[in-house]
């Protein structure tokens, strides 16, 4: 049970984090990384399972610029896998026992959702892998959104790895000490994860204390407004990506089925 | 410190009466924010004060906050990155460094703002000794060639009291403000760690008191051997305190060709071979990341080996649940915080007790805890203790349950003078019953104290040397191999040419030996 969902977590974890490397998408205005996020989820509300496939091909093919994408996206679908299986089988009993539409339809559905899925992955690692959270803020204060609420994302974002990691040490000691999560029924075993809950909830208190207390001295909140040590400014590529993402998705749109 | 940044009252509240004027600024009138600019501070815990991924952004974070111009701030990030010589870092991601890197980071921040003042909060505590040696000569640096104030809280002292300028000695009201040279007395006092140099000439009742081996220490011994032929030999000195061969012949914890791969690829451990025996005092000791935590882990089953074997009792761990192990290896790890969750300090016990199949033992839960000194806790939440009295009940919890090996795990991180002596009265107490007891450490100076059988150094996942604490800390070579200063007082005793004819760890053995041999006093 532990094991699965450490698991689940590493794997979406090891694909959404950002990787410091140089790509083509690395040196894209996070603002056009933003765009392009929105404009996939725009083509993949269609309901034509050709045009889906035509775009996936497509993500898939830009994704080449940048080949790790392909490892990392696989990552996600992997993580994705037990839970995807089950809503699957599950809907696909419930439209037949139910009546709602034929066998045929109801898988067809689920391959829809499936290739969606598999576009998405692709998509979200494009752009979380190549800009850090603070580019994100940066793109999205030039939008007109307030920074303090924006930094809270970035923080959650940079005290993932140090949560999880404090989870395993305290999974350790407790196991040190004889614990056992695998032995006794529900009840036992809700009881017994107190003693892995409680210790992670103080530390991540006191880390939280910690994090107040810097920010305060950093002058977090000293001014509504905050400058970007790095101006944010439309390049050539920005303007050939843009031209390429709206172009192909007028074509899929117009001349695929 | 709370209250010269500002933080106490406007964000702990509590009753303040006084002045406090930092940079001319009355912060406990103005509060913290009249002195960001002014102040940095590198906390105690530096990577809960990272906010940003990339250590560049890092750096930026602060003069963002307080709208410098982008032009004038990646001048000032570029500059102070330069001035801590970081600039391999300036892409990294923050959470892939280590606590000195991040120190530095932390620092550079300030730095960029140009602070006047920096405050760092027991920086020493995670850092192994070759990383606090550096971080203290860039500290040392930034005082003499920046003109920057620099304030250290901190109670490890041997290697920083001989940079300081002055010294404030602190509980509850200030005991002494002053030259270093004349905090010494006061500090012996009050129990915090002093450089082992100074402890000697203490002992040695010397007018005069060096803060680190200088010429004058060095003059002045030379001439109390020299004007006293006596020669005395190790064995009618040191006797009393080898107990190399105390230990039984039975094998406890074997060893062999062990391999250990993290599952993102990194090796940890490249072939190590060891032999453990009951009724051992062991020190495994190495820089950090030298693979020593991957090491223990193996002894009770948390981690497994990739290749070769680790046999606890004949057992081979392969085949063993970790609860099974536990029975024979207690673990006591780092932080107290990651395993306390019960209501109070007895429940902790019972806790462990009852995992192990003592049901109903409050009475020898009570037992042990008055062991450690904690009976009147026992009643108490675990949080209300105190940094030191929480190691004690980590230990009490494991040790109520009496496996034959206890493993700790930096057991001396974090906590001051008096209580490494309380510690090491507890792992006596424990030797005495015939346990074996290892642990882990780079306080060297505390490992010179303790009554070792043997000492066991890892470098880059391999043993390098292993033998008794005499042989090993006199091989000065291996030491700096595998980035290990050695004791204070061993590199007196090679500074005065007396290795040969007395091999001491500490101030008390040497200063016994320069009484009984020389008649210094």
């Amino acid at each position: 049970m532990v094991s699965l969902e450490k698991s689940f977590i590493k794997h979406l974890q090891s694909a959404l984090i950002y990787e410091e490397t140089e790509s083509f998408y690395h040196n894209l205005d996070p603002r056009i990384k933003l765009l392009y996020l929105a404009v996939v989820f725009v083509m993949i509300s269609t309901r034509s399972i050709i045009k889906l496939l035509t775009t996936l091909v497509f993500i898939y093919v830009l994704a080449s610029l940048y080949p790790r994408i392909y490892k990392r996206a696989l990552y996600i679908l992997i993580g994705l896998t037990p839970l995807m299986i089950f809503t699957m089988v599950f809907i696909i009993l419930f439209t037949v026992v139910f009546g709602e539409g034929t066998l045929g339809e109801a898988v067809l559905e689920q391959i829809k959702v499936f290739v969606r899925t598999t576009i998405v992955a692709a998509a979200i690692t494009t752009v979380a892998s190549s800009t850090t959270p603070r580019e994100f803020v940066h793109a999205l204060v030039k939008l007109g959104f307030k920074y303090t609420y924006l930094y809270t994302l970035i923080i959650a974002v940079r005290f993932i790895p140090i949560v999880l990691g404090e989870l395993s040490d305290i999974y350790d000691a407790q196991r040190s000490r004889g614990l056992e999560l695998e032995k006794g029924g529900i009840k036992e075993k809700l009881k017994k994860l107190n003693a892995i809950l409680i210790p992670a909830f103080v530390c991540s208190l006191l880390r939280a204390r910690d994090l107040v207390e810097a920010l305060e001295l950093r002058g977090f909140g000293y001014s509504s407004k905050r400058t970007f040590y790095r101006n944010l400014k439309f390049k050539k590529i920005d303007g050939v990506f843009t031209v390429i993402i709206l172009l192909s998705v007028l074509v899929i749109h117009l001349l695929v089925p | 410190m709370r209250i010269i940044l500002g933080l106490i009252p406007h964000i702990y509240g509590g009753e303040l009466h006084g002045e406090v004027l930092v940079d001319g600024v009355n912060v406990v009138e103005k509060g913290f924010k009249a002195i960001v600019n002014s102040v940095g501070v590198v906390m105690q815990n530096p990577e809960n004060q990272v906010v940003n991924i990339v250590v560049e952004e890092e750096i930026a974070f602060t003069l963002e906050n307080l709208l410098y111009k982008p032009e004038d701030i990646r001048r000032r990030v570029d500059e102070s990155i330069k001035a801590l010589g970081i600039d391999h870092l300036k892409k990294r991601l923050t959470y892939t460094l280590s606590s000195g890197e991040i120190q530095k980071v932390v620092i550079a921040s300030a730095l960029a703002l140009n602070s006047k003042i920096l405050i760092l909060d027991e920086p020493l505590a995670h850092l192994d000794p070759l990383g606090a040696r550096e971080l203290i000569s860039t500290l040392y640096k930034l005082c003499k060639e920046r003109g920057i104030t620099i304030i250290v809280v901190e109670h490890r002292l041997s290697e920083l009291i001989k940079y300081a300028d002055r010294v404030v000695v602190l509980d509850k009201r200030i005991l002494f403000d002053g030259e270093p040279a004349s905090a010494i007395n006061k500090l012996l006092e009050t129990g915090v760690e002093v450089p082992p140099i100074s402890r000697l000439f203490k002992e040695l009742n010397k007018d005069f008191i060096p803060l680190h081996i200088d010429f004058k220490a060095i003059e002045t011994l030379t001439k109390d051997i020299a004007s006293n032929n006596n020669i005395c030999t190790i064995s009618s000195v040191n006797g009393n305190y080898d107990n190399t061969s105390t230990h039984s012949s039975d094998r406890v914890i074997l060893v062999e060709d062990l391999w250990f791969k993290y599952p993102d690829g990194r090796i940890a451990l490249r072939g190590v071979n060891l032999e453990v025996f009951q009724g051992e005092f062991i020190a495994i000791v190495g820089s950090n990341g030298a693979g020593k935590t991957t090491l223990i882990k193996h002894f009770n089953g948390l981690l497994k080996p990739w290749k070769g074997r680790v046999l606890v009792f004949g057992k081979d761990t392969k085949s063993s649940t970790v609860a099974e192990l536990a029975r024979s290896v207690g673990l006591v790890f780092q932080n107290p915080l990651h395993q306390f969750f019960e209501k109070t300090v007895l429940r902790e016990v019972l806790f462990t007790l009852r995992n192990f199949g003592c049901e109903n033992c409050v009475e020898r839960a009570l037992k042990v805890l008055k062991v450690f000194g904690l009976e009147d806790y026992a009643e108490r939440s675990p949080y209300e203790l105190s940094i030191g009295e929480q190691r004690r009940l980590a230990i009490a919890s494991i040790v109520a349950y009496e496996p034959p090996i206890i493993v700790l795990d930096e057991p001396t991180a974090g906590i001051d003078y008096s209580l490494k002596l309380e510690l090491l009265k507890m792992l006596n107490r424990i030797i005495e019953k015939k346990k074996t007891v290892i642990i882990v450490s780079h306080d060297i100076e505390f490992l010179a104290l303790a009554p070792l059988t043997r000492i066991v150094i890892m470098t880059d996942g391999k043993i390098v040397v292993s033998g008794s604490p005499r042989e090993v800390f006199y091989k000065v070579d291996v030491l700096k191999d595998s980035h290990i200063i050695p004791p204070q007082i061993v590199e007196l005793v090679r500074s005065l040419g007396l290795e040969n004819l007395c091999k001491s760890l500490n101030s008390h053995e040497f200063a016994e030996y320069l009484k009984r041999c020389y008649g210094v006093s």
